[in-house]
């Protein structure tokens, strides 16, 4: 029994050791993934402060005291999207800063979660959680890491929780801006919206579109579908391939790694589907594809970089719709320029309040 | 005729390959006694390792078979531990899940992360003339690629070899009875062997479907527990070949039907109509099996009660819209109902996740 034992632990051993290099899917241990995301950051020569950052800037950057700063993920940080995101933010501010990043991606159980912000704050005087995911993770860590500052994007704060911090991002709000484009662009009088997984990021983006293309035309048809992940591209492109034969003409696919199935799913169906993407620029991807909802989270991550170093991280829930370009907003591809002015009339209409989004957007 | 379209039969059989590969390696496995829960690291080390190879080799049937070769060495990896060492199955395959994982994020990232999204060709579809110009299942059945057929000829292979040849027999002695099997002079181990590198191929094949069979794209943990899928189809049907076939296409058509249904502002009669339909049918098969008083008593009562309200539904056409999260549940509710529903009325191998070892009892 004791050889049985000793062989099947080896290989629950092994089986960690081997999953924490690459992260852990199923977040079945933060600790670990946040280790070895450190030691591969460093070895793909990203981190640029090396353990006496903080104090020593970067050339040509600027010192925010800070001598590390730690960042959780829901999901991998090369998802070519939101994560991605995020991470890419994090290292450029890195760079500019002086700052040691340290990044724990994949953690998907809500227990590993709290795992995970607790033992990044354990080393790192400020801790971000990329997405509402991280929510109910931060009100539970913050509390018992009183002297490091916690931020979570798209979370909650606490008035009993000083130390807790939290900027949204409305991803509705360019989504708005796509649905009134997509209304525009369909000849068919049909517009599809693909969701990743269902959180509010998601929700908030179905119902901005979905309020787009109504206040353009309410007698366009409307479907919604979720995927049910972000990154699975054979379950996007079936979703897509529905919408598609049931007569969508424009798609807003609300996807990261999975976008690339929406793409395949109009090839083979051999009809003029026009297709609208989140976060990261696809324009080059393909004449159909029209647009983004262009999210710069490296301009959120330095605004909170800048906010912790001057101690000015905000007690109340910080928001981010299109006022800020820098941060979000809808982007056209070329082909699709002389849809700009329509683009540039909705962004100054909600910024100035004149377009009232529907609730939660 | 609504969701119940050309295009989510097609839909269907494309989202059941994959987990009709998988689940009938893993009844080869399981009918040796074998429980390899490992089967989703075998088929993301097939999904990496296939794309790694067509991306080397530019060549995707080579690609294919580098992914086979790396879910049988998944594979071997499970024999040695469970069949020659005898560790805990199920400790074992969760292990080599989480290594598969580990093992194929890190390869991908030392070898793509600084490259753009890697996007390979991949095979289009073979049309079989004739048949593929059939009314309704024409084209989702009889124009596939070359892996989606031999997903369907593996299920008539793996009955032939079970039912009809000697290895088979010997297969099946060793999942059943392993001491009587090997006092028949059937080496047990080494036909569990076999039965565990067999799963590890088709797991492969069913990755390689997924990556370089339909996407020409990898991604990480990109199987997303269709390998569990595959082992609830192996129960859910009956541990037989054609069961689990059966299986894999109702798990494929209830994903394919909930990404449709989720657009439609209410649920269409449509899908009232065909649920008192499967549920008449399957009150049939069950009248036709032989089960005992009670049970045939109380199928009966259940079956009767769905087919009552999906015709009164059908009729009545409640405007009823589900919230999607309800509907992206609908393949997980089918395999619980499988665990919960049918585990206890089908026979499953009486060795399965018993290791062997000669003059112990089992």
């Amino acid at each position: 029994m004791s050889r049985k034992h000793l062989v099947a632990s080896l290989v629950v051993v092994t089986a960690l050791v081997g999953a924490a290099c690459g992260g852990d899917d199923d977040g079945g241990g933060a600790a670990t993934t946040a280790a070895s995301d450190t030691a591969t950051t460093a070895a793909e020569g990203v981190t640029t402060a090396g353990s006496s950052a903080g104090s020593t800037p970067a050339a040509g950057g600027e010192d925010v005291a800070l001598a590390s700063v730690g960042m959780a993920l829901p999901g991998p940080k090369n998802d070519k999207g939101f994560n991605q995101s995020h991470y890419d933010g994090l290292i450029a501010a890195g760079e500019k800063y002086g700052f040691t990043p340290n990044v724990v991606e994949n953690v998907v159980d809500p227990q590993a979660r709290i795992d995970a912000l607790k033992n990044l704050a354990a080393d790192n005087p400020l801790v971000i959680g990329v997405g509402g995911e991280y929510a109910e993770a931060g009100l539970t860590a913050a509390p018992q890491y009183p002297d490091v500052e916690f931020v979570v994007i798209n979370g909650e704060t606490d008035p009993a929780i000083p130390n807790l911090h939290a900027y949204f991002v409305r991803q509705g709000v360019p989504a708005y801006i796509a649905g009134v484009v997509a209304a525009e662009l369909t000849e068919a009088n049909k517009v599809g919206y693909l969701g990743g997984e269902l959180i509010p990021p998601t929700t908030q983006s179905d119902d901005g579109f979905k309020a787009g293309v109504a206040a353009s035309n309410p007698d366009i048809e409307y479907a919604s579908t979720i995927v049910g992940n972000f990154n699975d591209p054979e379950k996007a492109k079936e979703a897509a391939s529905a919408q598609i034969n049931a007569g969508a003409d424009v798609i807003f696919a609300l996807l990261d790694a999975g976008f690339p199935g929406v793409e395949q799913a109009v090839t083979e169906s051999g009809k003029d589907v026009l297709l609208i993407n989140p976060i990261f620029p696809r324009c080059d991807e393909g004449e159909n594809i029209v647009g983004v909802a262009f999210l710069s989270s490296g301009g959120l991550v330095d605004q909170i970089i800048n906010d912790a170093g001057s101690g000015a991280l905000p007690t109340e829930p910080q928001f981010y719709g299109v006022e800020n370009e820098e941060i979000q907003r809808f982007e056209l591809c070329e082909g699709f320029a002389e849809h700009q002015a329509l683009v540039d009339e909705t962004t100054d209409a909600i910024n100035a309040g004149e377009i009232e989004l529907p609730e939660g957007v | 005729m609504g969701p119940f379209d050309t295009a989510w039969l097609a839909s269907m059989v494309l989202l059941s390959v994959p987990l009709l590969l998988a689940a009938t390696g893993e009844l080869i496995s399981e009918r040796g006694g074998v429980l390899n829960i490992g089967l989703e690291g075998m088929m993301l080390s097939g999904a990496f390792f296939s794309f790694l190879g067509v991306y080397l080799w530019h060549n995707v049937p080579l690609g294919v078979l580098t992914g086979m070769g790396a879910g049988v060495v998944v594979a071997l990896i499970m024999a040695l531990l469970c069949v020659r060492l005898r560790s805990d199955q199920i400790v074992v395959g969760v292990g080599l899940n989480l290594l598969a994982l580990g093992v194929t994020t890190f390869t991908f990232r030392e070898i793509f992360a600084t490259q753009a999204e890697v996007r390979l060709d991949y095979p289009q579809p073979i049309a079989i003339p004739g048949l593929s110009e059939l009314p309704v299942v024409g084209r989702p059945l009889f124009q596939q690629t070359l892996l989606g057929y031999l997903s369907f000829v593996a299920v008539g292979a793996a009955w032939f070899v079970l039912y009809r040849t000697s290895f088979g027999l010997s297969l099946r002695a060793a999942g059943e009875s392993p001491a009587a099997a090997d006092t028949a002079g059937a080496s047990v181990n080494r036909i569990r062997t076999i039965g565990t590198c067999v799963a590890g191929a088709l797991a492969g094949a069913a990755g390689a479907y997924l990556s370089v069979g339909r996407l020409g794209i990898f991604n990480e943990g990109m199987t997303g527990g269709r390998g569990f899928l595959a082992l609830a189809a192996v129960i859910f049907g009956g541990w037989r070949p054609l069961g689990v076939m059966a299986a894999a296409l109702v798990f494929g058509a209830a994903d394919a039907l909930q990404l449709r249904l989720q657009s439609y502002e209410s649920i269409p009669r449509e899908v009232w109509l065909v649920m008192a339909m499967v549920a008449a049918a399957a009150l049939v098969v069950a009248r036709l099996r032989r089960g005992d008083r009670d049970t045939s008593v109380a199928v009966t009562i259940v079956g009767g009660a769905v087919v009552a309200v999906g015709v009164a539904l059908f009729v009545i056409g409640p405007e009823w819209h589900f919230p999607p999260q309800l509907w992206l549940t609908m393949p997980y509710v089918l395999a619980l109902l499988a665990l919960g529903g049918l585990v206890g009325r089908v026979h499953m191998p009486s060795a399965l996740a018993t290791p062997y070892r000669r003059g112990e009892d089992t």
